[in-house]
């Protein structure tokens, strides 16, 4: 810790908080020298016009006159506009009125429940269902972001015949065109192709859940006796399945209960991030990080985080351990040791080689004792959470470690893995490109997934492929797959908002996943697929409502009858009830399942321990690699959703590209700058990329994010226009199933070259004022008002009383003879709400609307309270807010130009302790910036409009286009704005958005109807920001009104970022209303406001965060 | 020397002067008028795919305005009918009729089990897309149909008889008391406004109508 005067040294604009002596940080560049252009407010060429070719002076006159003219003519007359309602109104539809429906969303084989919000017949918005487990009201980026894959223009259209003749009408001898391929054509073609009993037929698909798709599988293997199926996804959890085999001798899913645990140790798993069951786990964590004052501080659970990369996870850990990838295992294995030697445990196994100080220190401390004392002192409350990408024997101690500290059954539970879900898919593949190259494979069905694009290496799976008489691909993209030379038949699929199908949840909860809108294209899913290669066409026989009577039709046998009789066959009592009850709940009762008793299986466990070997020492010449899925695009599946490409990564805040990361002491002795590119060579094969330096990262380790680097045919690009260009480095080329998650042996190259790459972590930086406020238990006990009294104006007028308190010292005893105010001196007001710099206009209490003469003691008074203690930065608010309030995207080269368009967005600082970072003072400071960089500490904060009472924006706007309402919402009439921008310049917070170009006017149809109808699109020339989605709360207020109510109850209206997040650190409501929880959480005395000291009266105020640290590891 | 300008010109300056003191105010004024919704807008009566009648139907034959805009207190649309609505007189009544053809239509398809295409109404309101207007919310103030749409009984075409201008819409949110009636009477036509009753509905009621930005633009 360093004083308050030792930190104003350093520089004027150094970050520095006075109580922690914590210099807060964005990047590397503003570390190393903190008073750099890089952290100006605007970048340059924010106000750069757009570039256009050939205008002179002359043209663009010319244009203008003719825009006029045709203006003019245009207002002439009035647009005829048509009304079609329905011919046969559908029940209960109010048009204008959307409706929810229940649904999941899978991913990884693995369902979450959601509510999809249905305006007028199409989804527009993806909303956490809040009676599912592995949700309960929240969601993540990716689920928000799905919406906008179901209208991606470049999806399929219909299915192709690769070996058809290409002719525009046909060939004239029956073969149909090129384009209007049908599923009828296909199935012409599979009756011919069907390997007779099937006879070297092969499935391959992504592991899933689904009773009814394993239900069709079973049916297919019945028909079809002798059909292989082989299970393949790049990100999938086959180890862990492997790892409780070895442990308890079956197949187990591993549960964890956060909220009834003291001491969480995350062990290489980014379980708040991107990690299994995320948005449940982020949920029970923040249950225990929740605090609002003193005594809730004793409550807090304590975080530890040993891994590799620097996850969201890490980010939030109270000790986060740098540890290469087989470092996390030697760690592991010495915390055994140590919890069997000194607390008396029994764990199966030797671990005598892994003696606690051979591992890496942290801050240059030994702390395997430490953690290992924690852990022990809290046997039943504590957690060790399993990453899905640690080696299979170290999984299998730390399942030992949580038997042995008594944690099963309290904080861990097991369940059986579920049927679909058990295969290796390592092992599956590799079988499968094996009798590929043996030509055992007659004919190949992919249902799903882009295995050219993401198998394994080694396998060499797209030259194999042609060895493949029939290759049928079912998918929603004309892929690497589908477009591959060998691919002979891709039928289009649907989307899974517009299938019927079912899932399970991770604790075995069922939903039926029910589609919101009929196929876009005629698509089928991957369950219709396995029926139709079974059966064939089925027809079946029921009676539809036609007008006023019944009539027989015959229908094709969809995914809803398959799904039905799954359920039918499990269903108790009137199955219409139940099957009602089930999609209206978004879950099958009764389906959880049950918890599994388990027993170590000591024999597995030592085998597991004693056959490890130590991993080798690292350095340049041998690195070590972990592949991640990307934290936007995941596996790759998202490559052309703007909405994921554009989105800052959580950590690393880069757009539209991956890079190869590493931390900066290891890119310094290599000699390489951020954006520098090198080749990258794992088992002899090497990928070229960028690199960019991870504060935290651990050293000789680089992380190579999956899902980037696609290579995919011509409609995709072409569709997506401008959006889909950037395309980062493809990491599969260097991945192979025995170097799936982690290898050793990289080799990196000089450089080789240099790419650009776009970032938005110097955006909107704040100039080093004091926005993050934190401390530990400790720390706020001993100063509880430490939050609000770090108000630059606080400290100002503690040190004027101070001096006001000597000049009171009249007999020199270093003592006031009595108190100044006694003898006038005004004694500081809140800080929060300072004087006025003119005397005489001092805001009072019942400060009124400066407009409108209204008070803001009166009615609604919205306002909006962000835990920075919750806050686990994952992103989930601004997905969410760019589905519900039509934000646009604007590409990287505008992002470059820093034009992004999200309404909010989370600043990511990090910190480090001051007087690591300064070499020497004076007017060219020095900084040691790799330390600094190594074990930094990270908030996360959320920054959406502050709807100031006493807004800056609105006083400079010429054309009154911002103004305030009387429920203190800083109002933006898009129709009024005339973009002169001088709101955005006034703007402290930097939350105001300018449509620099016509960012929404090129977008596809298709694309258009994930508008949501309630909030205007804007144009080019509009200045826009947050409203606290005003389209919500005027929705509320009438909904309340049309009730006789005069106002919304607490929680009623929630706004989007607030619904979204899974830990609920944003809370919104009536600030006026003592009882409502934004107004509790206001009154609590680590609230503050952002940037009070100006006098504006955020309406959004901040909880300052408390850590939790392990007092024998605080310097 | 001859004189350059002939002797009248002198009168130039004069006459531009008073043409121009004149002549401005006139043309601000017409182009304020004439370009005004109040103008352009107000009378706007669209010929129709199917000439239905307002006058026969609800007044006349005295239905209410809700058997056809069934939405009108629950949503945001009051809503044009389905052709269903229609038809649940005119399976019987009028079936020959030749203006009733694409309702006739409609119902053939129906009952023959094919999709029947919707009757493409001629929209007479039409709001900017900027303003957010909801029916519900001014139906449970106690708003009546006649307020914004006049005297809809006594049209044969229907015809846009308020300007629907910001303006308009802030007259009535600024001072409501003209226009609010007991929640029973909103689709009463020719109702007898009693300023007394309205204004302790106001009180009763808590009618504060919003004339902030956000309370139609977002």
């Amino acid at each position: 810790m360093s004083n308050p005067i030792q930190a104003t040294k350093v520089s004027v604009e150094s970050p520095v908080q006075p109580n922690s002596g914590t210099a807060y940080w964005r990047s590397i560049e503003q570390l190393a020298d903190p008073t750099s252009d890089a952290s100006a407010e605007f970048a340059e060429g924010a106000s750069e016009p757009p570039v256009l070719d050939d205008v002179s002076r002359r043209n663009f006159l010319g244009i203008a006159a003719a825009t006029a003219a045709v203006a003019g003519l245009t207002s002439c007359r009035k647009p005829v506009t048509r009304i079609l309602p329905f011919a046969k109104r559908p029940e209960d539809l109010v048009p204008g009125t959307p409706k929810y429906y229940a649904t999941a969303h899978a991913r990884g084989g693995i369902g979450t429940g959601i509510l999809v919000k249905s305006s007028d017949g199409r989804p527009t918005k993806v909303e956490g269902n809040p009676l599912h487990p592995s949700s309960l009201g929240g969601t993540d980026h990716l689920m928000q972001a799905e919406l906008l894959n179901l209208y991606d223009p470049a999806r399929s259209k219909h299915p192709v015949d690769h070996k058809a003749p290409k002719h525009e009408e046909g060939d004239g001898h029956g073969h149909a065109p090129h384009k209007d391929a049908t599923i009828a054509d296909f199935l012409e073609f599979w009756k011919k192709a069907k390997p007779a009993g099937g006879n070297g037929l092969r499935i391959l698909m992504e592991p899933t859940s689904s009773p009814t798709t394993q239900r069709a599988l079973a049916n297919l293997q019945k028909k079809l006796g002798s059909a292989v199926i082989h299970t393949w996804a790049p990100v999938h959890g086959s180890a862990a399945v492997t790892a409780t085999t070895k442990a308890f001798g079956s197949a187990l899913d591993t549960h964890y209960d956060l909220a009834k645990a003291d001491v969480v140790v995350s062990v290489d798993c980014d379980f708040q991030g991107q990690d299994g069951n995320n948005v449940r786990n982020s949920r029970d964590y923040a249950s225990r990080r929740r605090v609002s004052s003193e005594t809730e501080a004793d409550t807090l659970s304590r975080l530890y985080a040993m891994e590799s990369f620097h996850s969201l996870t890490g980010s939030n850990a109270d000790h986060r351990f740098r540890l290469r990838p087989s470092e996390i295992g030697d760690a592991v294995m010495a915390l055994a040791l140590e919890l069997e030697t000194k607390h008396g445990l029994s764990v199966a196994g030797d671990y005598s080689a892994y003696a606690s100080d051979s591992v890496p220190a942290y801050n240059g401390k030994e702390w395997v004792s430490k953690l290992a004392k924690d852990l022990a002192e809290n046997k039943g409350k504590c957690a060790l959470v399993i990453g899905p990408r640690l080696p299979v024997d170290v999984q299998v101690v730390l399942h030992a470690l949580n038997v042995a500290l008594g944690n099963v059954g309290k904080t861990v539970s097991y369940t059986a893995t579920p049927a679909g879900m058990t295969g290796d898919c390592g092992k599956s593949i590799t079988d499968l490109a094996a009798a590929m190259g043996q030509g055992a494979v007659k004919a190949l069905v992919i249902l799903g997934g882009n295995p050219v694009y993401n198998a394994p290496a080694e396998l060499d799976f797209a030259a194999k492929l042609a060895k493949v008489p029939a290759v049928v691909h079912l998918s929603q993209f004309m892929d690497e797959t589908s477009s591959h030379a060998a691919c002979t038949w891709h039928v289009n699929q649907a989307h899974e908002l517009e299938a019927w199908g079912d899932i399970l949840a991770h604790d075995g909860t069922a939903t039926i996943v029910q589609p919101l809108i009929a196929p876009l294209y005629g698509g089928i899913s991957n369950l219709e697929m396995v029926a139709l290669i079974a059966d064939g066409v089925v027809k079946a026989k029921i009676k539809e409502r036609r007008g006023p009577i019944d009539v027989d039709v015959e229908i094709d046998r969809t995914g809803y009858e398959l799904v039905r009789e799954t359920w039918k066959a499990r269903a108790s009592g009137s199955f219409d009830t139940y099957w009602n009850r089930a999609l209206h709940d978004g879950l099958v009762p009764g389906t959880k399942a049950p918890a599994v008793s388990v027993s170590a299986n000591s024999t597995g466990i030592a085998a597991a321990a004693n056959q490890r070997q130590r991993g080798a020492k690292g350095s340049l010449a041998n690195l070590e690699v972990q592949f991640r899925p990307s934290y936007n695009i995941f596996d790759g599946r998202y490559t052309n959703n703007v909405w994921l490409m554009e989105l800052p990564d959580a950590m690393t805040k880069l757009c539209w590209d991956n890079a190869a990361l590493m931390s900066l002491a290891t890119m310094t002795e290599a000699g390489l700058e951020s954006g520098d590119q090198v080749d990258l060579t794992l088992g002899g094969k090497t990928v070229r990329a960028p690199v960019w330096p991870l504060p935290g990262h651990a050293d000789h380790t680089i992380t190579l994010t999956l899902g980037f680097g696609r290579t995919l045919g011509e409609d995709f690009h072409a569709a997506n226009g401008a959006h889909g260009k950037a395309a980062g480095y493809n990491a599969y080329t260097v991945r192979s199933v025995a170097a799936h998650d982690n290898g050793s042996g990289l080799k990196m190259s000089a450089k080789v070259g240099w790419y650009e790459l776009a970032t938005t972590q110097e955006h909107s930086t704040l100039e080093g004022r004091a926005l993050v406020r934190e401390t530990d238990i400790a720390g706020y006990k001993a100063d509880p008002g430490f939050a609000p009294a770090l108000n630059p104006l606080a400290q100002m007028e503690k040190v004027k009383y101070e001096t006001e308190e000597k000049k009171h010292d009249h007999d020199g005893d270093g003592k006031p003879d009595h108190k100044p105010e006694n003898h006038g001196y005004k004694p500081a007001q809140d800080p929060e709400r300072p004087h006025s710099m003119w005397k005489d206009e001092d805001l009072p209490d019942d400060f009124k609307d400066p407009k409108t003469g209204v008070p803001y003691s009166t009615g609604n008074q919205w306002g909006m309270v962000i835990d920075l203690n919750t806050c686990t930065g994952c992103n989930a608010c601004v997905s969410a807010c760019v589905s519900e309030n039509n934000i646009s995207m604007v590409g990287k080269e505008e992002i470059t130009m820093g034009r992004e368009m999200f309404w909010n967005r989370i600043d990511r600082y990090f910190g480090s302790d001051e007087e690591i970072n300064v070499k020497s003072e004076g007017i060219a400071p020095k900084f040691n910036v790799v330390p600094a960089a190594e074990n930094p500490k990270v908030v996360h904060q959320m920054v959406p409009c502050m709807q100031c009472e006493n807004a800056s924006c609105e006083v400079v706007c010429p054309v009154a286009a911002t103004s305030h309402s009387p429920e203190g919402l800083n109002d933006m009439a898009y129709n009024r704005c005339i973009g002169t921008r001088y709101c955005g310049n006034n703007c402290p917070y930097k939350v105001r958005r300018f449509n620099y170009l016509d960012y929404k006017g090129d977008v596809a149809e298709q694309t258009k109807m994930t508008n949501n109808p309630d909030v205007t699109v804007r144009s080019r020339g509009v200045m826009e920001k947050c409203t606290y989605c005003v389209q919500r709360i005027n929705r509320g207020k009438i909904g309340a009104k049309k009730h006789d109510r005069r106002l919304p109850k607490d929680g009623e209206i929630q706004t989007a970022c607030e619904q979204s997040c899974p830990t609920q650190a944003i809370t919104f409501g009536n600030i006026i209303d003592k009882n409502s929880r934004v107004a509790k959480l206001k009154a609590s005395n680590l609230n503050y406001g952002m940037l009070a000291e100006l006098n504006m009266r955020p309406r959004t105020t901040y909880l300052a965060k408390i850590r939790n640290p392990n007092p024998e590891l605080v310097n | 020397m001859t004189q350059l300008f002939p002797k009248w010109t002198n009168k130039i300056p004069a006459a531009a002067t008073a043409l121009l003191v004149l002549g401005a105010p006139t043309l601000v004024f017409l182009v304020w008028y004439y370009f005004s919704p109040e103008n352009t807008d107000v009378g706007y009566a669209p010929a129709q795919p199917v000439p239905y009648s307002h006058k026969l139907h609800a007044g006349l034959l005295g239905m209410d305005c809700r058997y056809c805009h069934q939405n009108v207190e629950r949503g945001p649309y009051a809503t044009i009918p389905s052709t269903q609505t229609c038809l649940n007189c005119h399976a019987t009544i009028k079936t020959q009729s030749p203006v009733l053809k694409p309702i006739q239509e409609a119902y053939a398809a129906m009952m023959a089990g094919k999709e029947a295409a919707p009757i493409p109404w001629v929209k007479v309101h039409l709001l900017p897309d900027y303003s957010y207007f909801d029916h519900s919310a001014h139906a449970a103030a106690g708003v009546g149909c006649e307020s914004c749409h006049g005297r809809i009984d006594q049209m044969q075409v229907v015809r846009q008889v308020k300007p629907l201008s910001m303006g308009w819409c802030l007259e009535c949110h600024r001072d409501p008391e003209d226009h609010i009636r007991p929640v029973k009477d909103i689709t009463k036509m020719g109702y007898e406004h009693d300023v007394e009753l309205a204004r302790k509905l106001i009180k009763e009621k808590n009618i504060n109508p919003p004339t902030h930005c956000s309370a139609c633009h977002r």
